[in-house]
């Protein structure tokens, strides 16, 4: 479990994080609070801003009033639930258009890969299991140990997401593959001198 | 932005409590904080970005910690100085640490921070100072890029302006004055 940090409130100071006062320039700065020098570049990023059709400007014909908000006109209609929703409901997704309700349960259930913020890490797990076979692999635990070893590595490999590391999960694949070939090498010496 | 075949590795941003690997893709920054078996990734989209820096600064733990390493090895080397052989590997470690350790007291670290609105990242450059300096450059003019696409977007999305035909009062009696007077 990583240590909680303070919630983040907008640009600091990159040596002591303290709130930098807004008249900033380009080029280098210096920070009130702790005297540090940095270079810096600052942008205005320009603001997006729905343009709401409101229920009395659409004129009498066809006029329908958004499920959320009853002033405002609706302009289109979820993929998912078919609900009617304003340019203010309206969220535009991979999968097309949808109303916040939906949204908020398919980025939580994990469906819209877009908003997937948590992965599972195959290539560490396949690390750990590789050195716990290794570890073990006198005891024949390498075969078991090695082969879960092997099923991370792969789905490590297969999905380029879930994996901190390329080099990482290449290693825990081969130390596996070392794990059940020893613990099979251990097998082979007890049966053959019996 | 979920597709990884665009996105290119640009760095890290280690610490005691911290493992991040720092992604750079066509809409943004993405971090990816290692936290045990999982990955969370955060994201600090161009379009967001209010201020990017670049400044050096010395990384105390990693002096702490190499210092350390030529303490117990330098040790271990002096107290094992009959077994040569012993002696030499162990003084060899503390060589390696003391030579990376006197490089970063020397050069420091740089660090690029990127602070968005709602997220931000920092990525932290060893022994690469003009690669910092670089990426700096880079991220700048691709958030510059990017922002002034977006401007461009909502100028062109934006209504076009009404014009209200304004009807034409009848002139009041005092003007009818002036102009007569005007003629005169």
């Amino acid at each position: 479990m990583a240590i909680p940090r303070p919630a983040y409130a907008g640009p600091q100071c990159p040596r002591c994080r303290a709130t930098l006062p807004e008249e900033l320039h380009d080029g280098p700065n210096v920070c009130l609070h702790c005297l540090g020098d940095f270079e810096a570049r600052v942008f205005h990023p320009p603001q997006r801003s729905a343009r709401v059709l409101q229920l009395a400007q659409s004129g009498p014909d066809g006029a329908v009033s958004c499920a959320n908000h009853a002033r405002n006109a609706a302009v289109a209609a979820c993929d998912r639930c078919g609900l009617l929703i304003c340019s203010l409901c309206q969220l535009e997704v991979e999968s097309g258009k949808l109303c916040p309700a939906c949204f908020e349960r398919l980025s939580q259930e994990g469906a819209a890969d877009t908003t997937k913020t948590r992965f599972r890490d195959y290539g560490s797990l396949a690390g750990v299991w590789a050195f716990a076979g290794l570890f073990f692999s006198a005891l024949m635990l390498g075969i078991p140990l090695g082969l879960l070893s092997l099923y991370y590595a792969i789905k490590a490999l297969r999905r380029p997401e879930s994996r901190s590391s390329l080099t990482f999960a290449i290693f825990a694949l081969c130390l596996a593959l070392v794990d059940i070939g020893l613990s099979f090498a251990m097998l082979l010496s007890l049966f053959g001198r019996k | 932005m979920n597709d990884t075949a665009t996105r290119t590795r640009i760095g890290r941003n280690n610490d005691f409590a911290t493992r991040q690997i720092i992604y750079r893709t066509p809409l943004g920054i993405e971090v990816d904080e290692l936290d045990h078996f999982e990955v969370v990734r955060k994201r600090v989209f161009y379009d967001d970005v209010l201020l990017v820096t670049l400044h050096r600064q010395q990384t105390w733990g990693f002096l702490v910690l190499t210092a350390l390493v030529v303490l117990l090895f330098g040790g271990l080397a002096v107290v094992a100085k009959d077994v040569a052989p012993l002696a030499m590997t162990l003084g060899a470690v503390a060589a390696v640490a003391l030579v990376f350790g006197t490089i970063r007291l020397l050069y420091q670290v740089e660090v690029v921070s990127v602070f968005g609105r709602r997220s931000k990242a920092s990525i932290r450059f060893g022994f690469r100072r003009a690669r910092a300096a670089q990426m700096f450059n880079e991220i700048c003019a691709n958030v510059a890029a990017a922002q002034r696409r977006l401007a461009r977007e909502i100028a062109a999305n934006e209504p076009p302006e009404e014009t209200v035909a304004v009807e034409e009062l009848p002139p009041m009696p005092g003007d009818a004055q002036s102009d007569s007077a005007a003629v005169e």
